[in-house]
C-alpha cells in the first residue's frame, strides 16, 4: 500500500500537502494548526510530548502515560516503551510512518528538540454515531443494526456474525489526501480469487483526492462507468453482507461510509430484499414477482399510455374509450407534454422530499399528492387517468429495496417515453432491445451482470425472480465462481432423524 | 467523441424520417366504430359510418353520434368524401360492426371483405353482418338510452354467439372464404322500430349472399357446425312441449368413404337438462326419459339432414365437408369435389343424454 503512494511522489503541489524532509519540518506545518500541542516535560524523564489534542484521548495520556513519565526518571525511549503499559509502542525513525501514525491520533515521545527517533503511543480515539437501525433499506423482520460511518465498528459487526478464522479483511488507503481506508473482506476458501485480486487491482489502481463514501468507488471501479445501472450493490445492512460473503462473493466496506459494496452483483439482485429471506419461500417468491412486476410497470406504463394515445387508438379497450376520452377532452398539451409535465412534478416533489428534513418532507409530500394532483387535474392540465397512472408508476418504483436502482429506474422512463412518442410501440420495443442489450454486455468484476438470464444458469434461478426453499440452494450462486460451490450436504437434509427408536 | 456521434447517426436519421408520420392523440381523431354499405345500382354503392361523441367529463356519459354518408364506386372514393365531411380524421382501427345490406351482398362483397382484411390496424374480431333492409337506416338509429348503435349491434350478436347462433367473425368469414372446400355464413338482421333481430343465418358462395335459413334453426346449424355449450331446443311430445337446454354438445366428422364416392358421417354428442315443460309434472313413467331422448334425437336428425339437403341443393358447404375431405384424404382436387358434392352421401348420428330433470317434487 505504501509502495503504491510512494510511486505518486512529488504529485501534490501544494507545498502544505507535500512530504516533509524533516521531523522538524513536519512539526513546523503542525505547529499551525491550534490543536497541535508540543509539552517539553521537565519532571523526572526529560522529554518532549507531542500529539494532535482533538484526536487523542486526553483520558489515556494523564491516565496511562503522564504517571509514568513523572514518576520515575527515565532516559531513553525503550526505557519509556517498557514502562508504558500499553501494547503496539513503536521506536522509529521512519519519518513517513511518524507522520502517518501521528495524523491518526498516536502520541510521539522525543527526547530532545532534534532528536529523529521517536516513540509512537497510540491514543486514537474517534468520534462515532451509534449503530442504530437501517433506515434505507428497513426490513419488518430480522436483525435491525445498520452500519455506521466506523470502519472497525462495521467490521466488528460482521466478525461477530461470521466468527471463522477464514473471514480475511485486507486494508487498502486510497484517496491522495483523504487517505481512506477501504477494507476489502472476503472468506478465504469460499470467495473466488481472481474476483478478490480483481477488485484489489482495481482499488490500488484509483486515482483521485478524496474518497468520501463507498458511492465514489462504486463510480470509479465500475466496468462500465457510463452506464445507467450501479455495478456494485450497496447496502446498510451488515446481515446482507454476511449472506454475500457466505455465497462467496466480496464485501468493500469505506471508512466514513455507512454502505458495504458488494461484487459480483446481478441484476436480479437488486430485486431481492433481506425480508425474501425471513419469509417462507411461496411468500417471498410471490412478493419478489410483485416487486419485478411494479418495476416493469414503472418503466413502461406511461410511455405505454402515450404510444397507444397517440399511434395506436385501436387499442383501447371498447370500455374505457369514453373515459379515456372525456378525460382528455379539455386536455390542451398532447399525451407527450401531459405526461412530461407530471412525470416531471413527481420527481419534483421527490427531489423537495428528499432534500428537506424529515417533518416537512412528509407536507410537502402530501401537499404535492393532493393539492398539487388534483389541482392540475381541475385546471384541466392533465388527465385524471394520467395522474393515476404516474403515481401508481411513481409508488411502483419505490419497491426497489435497493436505493441506487431506484433512481435507474426513475431516469430510464424517459427515453422509453420519448421514442413511445416518435415511434408508438415499436418505438418502446426498441428502446426495451437497447437497454436489453446494454444489460447483457454488462458486467460486475468481469461477471455477467445479466446472469441468470443471459448467461441462462438454471442453477441461480433458484435464486432469483423466485426464492425455491433453503433445503434446495445446496450451490452457491455460479455467478461468484466460488471456490467452494457447496453450502451443504443435501442428502442429509432429507434424512429422517426420529430420535424415538 | 466523433466515433460516439457516428454511432448514433442512424437514431438520429431514424427520428428525421419515421418521426414525419401524422400523430394525432386520441381525442381529435374520429373513431369509426360500425360501418355499413348499401347497394344503389350496377356500379354505385352508398357507404354509412357512426362516430361517438364523447361529452366532458363532468357531464356524465349520455351517448351522441354522428353520422357520415357518402355514395361512389370505390371504398377509396366513399372514403374521401366520408373524410371531406368530418373535421376530424376518420379512424377505422376501431371498427366493430361492419354491415351489408341484402342487395349488396348479394352482388358480392369480396371487394370489401378485402379492405377489411389487408388493414392491419383492424383486428379479427369485427363482426360482419347482412341487414334486411337498408343498413343506413339502421346505423342511424338510436336502440338504447345508454348504449351506442355500434355497441349495440355489437351485443345483439355476441350475446347469441353464446347461445344458438354459430361462431362467427371477420376471421371466420375470411378462413372460409378462402379455404377451399367451405363457404361462410354471417347473421341477418332486421331492424324494427326500435330494436334489431338476429333473423336468420345468411349464407355465402364465396362473396355472395345465396341462401338463408330462419333464427329458429340456428340450434341445428350450430350443432353440427361446432362445439357448444349453451342453447336450447323444443322437442314436442306427446301433445306436451320441452324445452332441453344444451349444456355441452360435441361433434365430430368422419370421412367413411373417399373422395371417387364420398360419405360423411356427422356424429353429435348431446348432453341437456330438461328445463321446462308445459305440463305440470313429468309423468312417472321410469323409460319417459329415455323416450323423450330418442324423439329428440329423431327430430334432430331429421332437421339436420333436411338442412345439408337444402345446402346440397344450393351448392354451398357451410359445414366444410370438402375441407375435411382435404384434411384427411390425399389427392384431394377441388374441382372435382365442386363436381361431387350435391351428390354426397351425408348421414347425421345424433346421441342425446338428458342428466337431470331438476327439482319435481
Amino acid at each position: 500500500m505504501l509502495k503504491w503512494w510512494k510511486n505518486k511522489k512529488g504529485v501534490p503541489k501544494d507545498p502544505r500537502v507535500q512530504q516533509n524532509a524533516s521531523i522538524h519540518s513536519l512539526i513546523e506545518t503542525l505547529k499551525q494548526s491550534k490543536d497541535f500541542t508540543s509539552d517539553h516535560l521537565t519532571g523526572p524523564t526529560d522529554c518532549i510530548v507531542s500529539y494532535i489534542k482533538t484526536i487523542i484521548e486526553p483520558k489515556f495520556l494523564h491516565k496511562s502515560i503522564l504517571p509514568v513519565l513523572k514518576s520515575q526518571q527515565l532516559k531513553d525511549l525503550e526505557e519509556i516503551k517498557d514502562h508504558v503499559p500499553v501494547n503496539n509502542i513503536k521506536i522509529t525513525d521512519d519519518l513517513e510512518e511518524i507522520r502517518i501514525r501521528i495524523m491518526q491520533g498516536d502520541i510521539m515521545i522525543r527526547m530532545k528538540e532534534t532528536d529523529d527517533r521517536a516513540l509512537l503511543i497510540p491514543a486514537t480515539t474517534v468520534e462515532t454515531r451509534k449503530v442504530s437501525i437501517p433506515e434505507v433499506e428497513f426490513s419488518v423482520v430480522g436483525p435491525k443494526e445498520a452500519f455506521v460511518e466506523s470502519l472497525d465498528t462495521n467490521i466488528n459487526l460482521l466478525r461477530k456474525r461470521l466468527t471463522l478464522p477464514q473471514l480475511t479483511i485486507r486494508e487498502v488507503m486510497i484517496g491522495k489526501l483523504t487517505k481512506t481506508r477501504v477494507a476489502v473482506i472476503s472468506i478465504e476458501g469460499i470467495a473466488n480469487k481472481e474476483n478478490l485480486n480483481t477488485v484489489l487491482q482495481r482499488l490500488n489502481a484509483i486515482e483521485y483526492d478524496q474518497i468520501i463514501d463507498s458511492s465514489f468507488l462504486t463510480q470509479m471501479m465500475s466496468d462500465n462507468s457510463n452506464s445507467p445501472f450501479p455495478q456494485f450493490l450497496d447496502t446498510e445492512r451488515p446481515d446482507r453482507v454476511t449472506e454475500v460473503l457466505v455465497e462467496g462473493k466480496i464485501a468493500i466496506i469505506v471508512d466514513g461510509s455507512p454502505h458495504a459494496l458488494t461484487c459480483p452483483t446481478t441484476i436480479v439482485e437488486f430485486f431481492s430484499a433481506s425480508d425474501d429471506y425471513f419469509l417462507p419461500w411461496h411468500l417471498a417468491s410471490a412478493f419478489r414477482l410483485i416487486r419485478l412486476f411494479a418495476v416493469i410497470f414503472s418503466v413502461l406504463s406511461t410511455s405505454l399510455y402515450v404510444a397507444v394515445l397517440t399511434h395506436h387508438q385501436e387499442m383501447i379497450p371498447e370500455d374505457m374509450m369514453a373515459t379515456i376520452v372525456s378525460s382528455r377532452a379539455d386536455i390542451p398539451f398532447p399525451p407527450i407534454m401531459e405526461v412530461l409535465v407530471l412525470e416531471l412534478t413527481i420527481e419534483l416533489l421527490r427531489e423537495a422530499g428528499a432534500r428537506l428534513p424529515t417533518k416537512v418532507g412528509q407536507t410537502i409530500g402530501i401537499v404535492g399528492g393532493i393539492v398539487i394532483g388534483t389541482a392540475a387535474v381541475e385546471a384541466g392540465l392533465t388527465s385524471n387517468v394520467l395522474l393515476i397512472i404516474t403515481a401508481l408508476a411513481a409508488l411502483a418504483s419505490f419497491t426497489t429495496p435497493v436505493y441506487q436502482i431506484g433512481n435507474t429506474i426513475r431516469l430510464i422512463r424517459f427515453p422509453f417515453l420519448l421514442s413511445a412518442q416518435f415511434w408508438g410501440l415499436v418505438g418502446i420495443s426498441m428502446c426495451m432491445s437497447f437497454f436489453i442489450g446494454h444489460l447483457i454486455r454488462l458486467q460486475s468484476i468481469g461477471r455477467p451482470f445479466f446472469a441468470p438470464l443471459y448467461p441462462l444458469r438454471f442453477r441461480d434461478l433458484k435464486d432469483a425472480f423466485i426464492r425455491l426453499p433453503f433445503s434446495l440452494q445446496s450451490k452457491r450462486p455460479m455467478q461468484t465462481r466460488a471456490d467452494d460451490s457447496t453450502r451443504f450436504n443435501p442428502n442429509r437434509v432429507q434424512e429422517k432423524r426420529d430420535i424415538d427408536d | 467523441m466523433l466515433k460516439m456521434i457516428y454511432r448514433f447517426v442512424p437514431f438520429y436519421i431514424s427520428i428525421c424520417v419515421l418521426a414525419g408520420c401524422e400523430i394525432n392523440s386520441v381525442e381529435d381523431v374520429a373513431i369509426i366504430q360500425i360501418g355499413g354499405y348499401d347497394y344503389i345500382d350496377e356500379e354505385k354503392f352508398r357507404g354509412t359510418v357512426s362516430v361517438p361523441e364523447f361529452s366532458r367529463f363532468e357531464t356524465g356519459s349520455t351517448t351522441s353520434e354522428k353520422y357520415f354518408t357518402a355514395t361512389g364506386e370505390t371504398l377509396k372514393e366513399i372514403h374521401a368524401k366520408l373524410q371531406g365531411k368530418s373535421s376530424k380524421p376518420l379512424i377505422h382501427g376501431k371498427i366493430a360492426v361492419n354491415l351489408y345490406n341484402e342487395e349488396l351482398a348479394e352482388n358480392d362483397i369480396s371487394f370489401l371483405l378485402d379492405n377489411l382484411m389487408r388493414d392491419a390496424s383492424i383486428g379479427r374480431e369485427v363482426y360482419l353482418a347482412v341487414v334486411d333492409g337498408s343498413s343506413k337506416n339502421m346505423i342511424e338509429t338510436q336502440y338504447s338510452e345508454s348504449e351506442r348503435t355500434a355497441r349495440y349491434i355489437n351485443g345483439v350478436i355476441k350475446n347469441n354467439i353464446k347461445e344458438n347462433f354459430p361462431t362467427t367473425n371477420l376471421h371466420d368469414f375470411s378462413y372460409a372464404y378462402h379455404a377451399e372446400g367451405m363457404d361462410g355464413f354471417l347473421p341477418l338482421l332486421k331492424k324494427y322500430s326500435d330494436h334489431i333481430d338476429i333473423k336468420g343465418i345468411a349464407f355465402f358462395k364465396k362473396g355472395k349472399f345465396v341462401h338463408t335459413i330462419p333464427f329458429s334453426d340456428s340450434f341445428v346449424f350450430k350443432v353440427m357446425k361446432e362445439n357448444m355449450k349453451h342453447g336450447s331446443r323444443k322437442i314436442e311430445y306427446e301433445d306436451h312441449d320441452y324445452i332441453i337446454e344444451n349444456i355441452g354438445s360435441g361433434v365430430k366428422y368422419h370421412v367413411v368413404k373417399g373422395i371417387e364416392d364420398p360419405k360423411f358421417r356427422i356424429e353429435i354428442n348431446l348432453d341437456g337438462i330438461l328445463n321446462e315443460t308445459t305440463r305440470f309434472k313429468l309423468p312417472s313413467d321410469p323409460k319417459f326419459l329415455a323416450k323423450l331422448e330418442s324423439k329428440l334425437t329423431k327430430d334432430l336428425e331429421e332437421d339436420c339432414l333436411n338442412m345439408l339437403e337444402e345446402f346440397k341443393e344450393k351448392n354451398i358447404d357451410p359445414i366444410g365437408f370438402g375441407n375435411v375431405l382435404k384434411s384427411r384424404v390425399r389427392g384431394f382436387d377441388y374441382d372435382q369435389w365442386k363436381e361431387i358434392y350435391p351428390s354426397a352421401d351425408i348421414e347425421v348420428d345424433v346421441n342425446v343424454e338428458i342428466l337431470e330433470t331438476g327439482i319435481t317434487s
